[in-house]
């Protein structure tokens, strides 16, 4: 007689294979985010492909800038969520120590990398291509500081609503932070050429 | 375990510390929100140095991108691209790297690497990611430059999507044998490779990423 065994349902195997598929998911989704945003700061830089022109060493300057607003707003976020977790701080903007050592931490520390920016631009385009352009210095400077204006009541107002809202900041910050910190950046470089 | 002020939780880290000899720069490594201290100095200490480190090796890739500055402003795509694929293969480096020590840390891989199946796995995930992503950023800015009245081909599509292809699968691939060599060194030396492989292996994609992308045009334009 043939025997007509039912497979067995290997539960571990299945379990593990949903957990993957949640994981490429996750990457999936938040990848495809951020790349949507880089695509709208890409779009914002040739709408102003003339502006663009009137600064030479602007391609210079355009790589660091998005790593360090990245990379500054990236750590604060990180680090409220911390704080949020660790009851350190609350949910809602308030006046207490640890939310304003953050805030003066990242106004800090985007002006320092923004004048260190500006000052390699201007060296490196100097070396590289013969331009000579200080007006590079002021645009990383002021560009640092519009972005700052910007991107930190944005970073501090969604990790507090995510919170609240029963998220965590951690696992759904990172894509956002990027995608806003490419528009805000481009943008505040556009304008900051625009004013000097 | 209830904490009555942030003396008393410092107090409790620092005993963890000692008692699972971690390093003081491991996890629960908390000292900036520890009492009688300047938060903001201390902030601005431990992440000036790295962020101006990160920021100079992206310049250098931006120097790549000034020689190729007339191929820019001209191929529109090309420029539209440039926000979203140097972010991306930064955004892969983070992945992998977080992914690789959390599996250390688990204990799911050994010296052996390549016999992993949660390492295969997750190189699979993000090469799989990866490639649909570069196509979707090659469409994408071929589409939305059409909107600045720019004309696209077949042609030009098809380098487009080679350029951002080529470029995705050099870097992940680069990004993960570096991730693992350096991973297992940092974890031999008693120290969290999660402070260290998140900035290392964002510069080299921001880096390379540039560099490839000029080097790329430069051949097919």
């Amino acid at each position: 007689m043939t025997n007509f065994a039912t497979p067995k349902f290997d539960q571990k195997r299945f379990v593990v294979k949903k957990r993957e598929h949640r994981d490429f998911r996750e990457i999936l989704y938040g990848e495809f985010v951020s790349l949507t945003g880089g695509i709208a700061a890409g779009f914002m830089l040739v709408s102003a492909l003339d502006k663009i022109m009137l600064l030479p060493g602007l391609f210079i300057l355009l790589p660091g800038f998005l790593e360090m607003r990245g990379s500054i707003s990236g750590s604060m976020s990180a680090r409220l969520s911390s704080g949020l977790f660790l009851k350190v701080t609350k949910p809602r903007v308030s006046n207490n120590r640890f939310l304003r050592e953050n805030v003066i931490a990242e106004i800090i520390l985007a002006f320092v990398v923004s004048l260190v920016l500006g000052l390699i631009s201007f060296a490196f385009s100097y070396y590289f291509f013969g331009i000579t352009n200080p007006k590079i210095i002021s645009v990383a400077i002021v560009a640092g500081l519009l972005s700052n204006i910007i991107e930190i009541p944005l970073t501090v107002l969604l990790n507090f609503w995510l919170f609240r809202h029963g998220h965590d900041p951690n696992n759904v910050m990172g894509p956002y932070i990027t995608t806003i910190g490419d528009v805000v950046s481009v943008f505040s470089i556009l304008v900051a050429i625009v004013l000097l | 375990m209830k904490f009555r002020d942030e003396k008393s939780i410092t107090k409790h880290i620092r005993k963890l510390h000692r008692k699972h000899r971690l390093h003081h720069r491991t996890m629960f490594y908390m000292k900036e929100y520890g009492p009688g201290k300047d938060v903001h100095i201390v902030i601005i200490k431990e992440s000036l140095r790295i962020l101006i480190l990160t920021s100079l090796i992206s310049t250098i890739g931006g120097v790549a991108l000034q020689s190729i500055q007339s191929d820019l402003v001209t191929i529109l795509p090309l420029l539209i691209l440039i926000p979203a694929l140097n972010g991306m293969i930064g955004n892969y480096g983070t992945i992998i790297s977080s992914r690789f020590t959390t599996a250390l840390y688990l204990g799911q891989v050994n010296k052996k690497w390549w016999h992993s199946e949660n390492l295969r796995d997750l190189f699979k995930d993000v090469i799989e990611i990866g490639i649909a992503s570069a196509i979707y950023i090659a469409i994408l800015s071929m589409f939305v430059s059409t909107l600045k009245g720019f004309v696209i081909n077949y042609i030009l599509l098809g380098k487009i999507v080679l350029i951002s292809l080529i470029t995705s699968f050099t870097l992940i691939t680069a990004i993960f044998i570096i991730s693992i060599k350096a991973g297992f060194y940092i974890y031999s030396k008693k120290e969290d490779p999660n402070n260290y492989l998140i900035p290392l292996t964002t510069a080299i994609a921001d880096l390379g990423s540039m560099i490839i992308f000029s080097l790329l045009i430069r051949f097919l334009f």
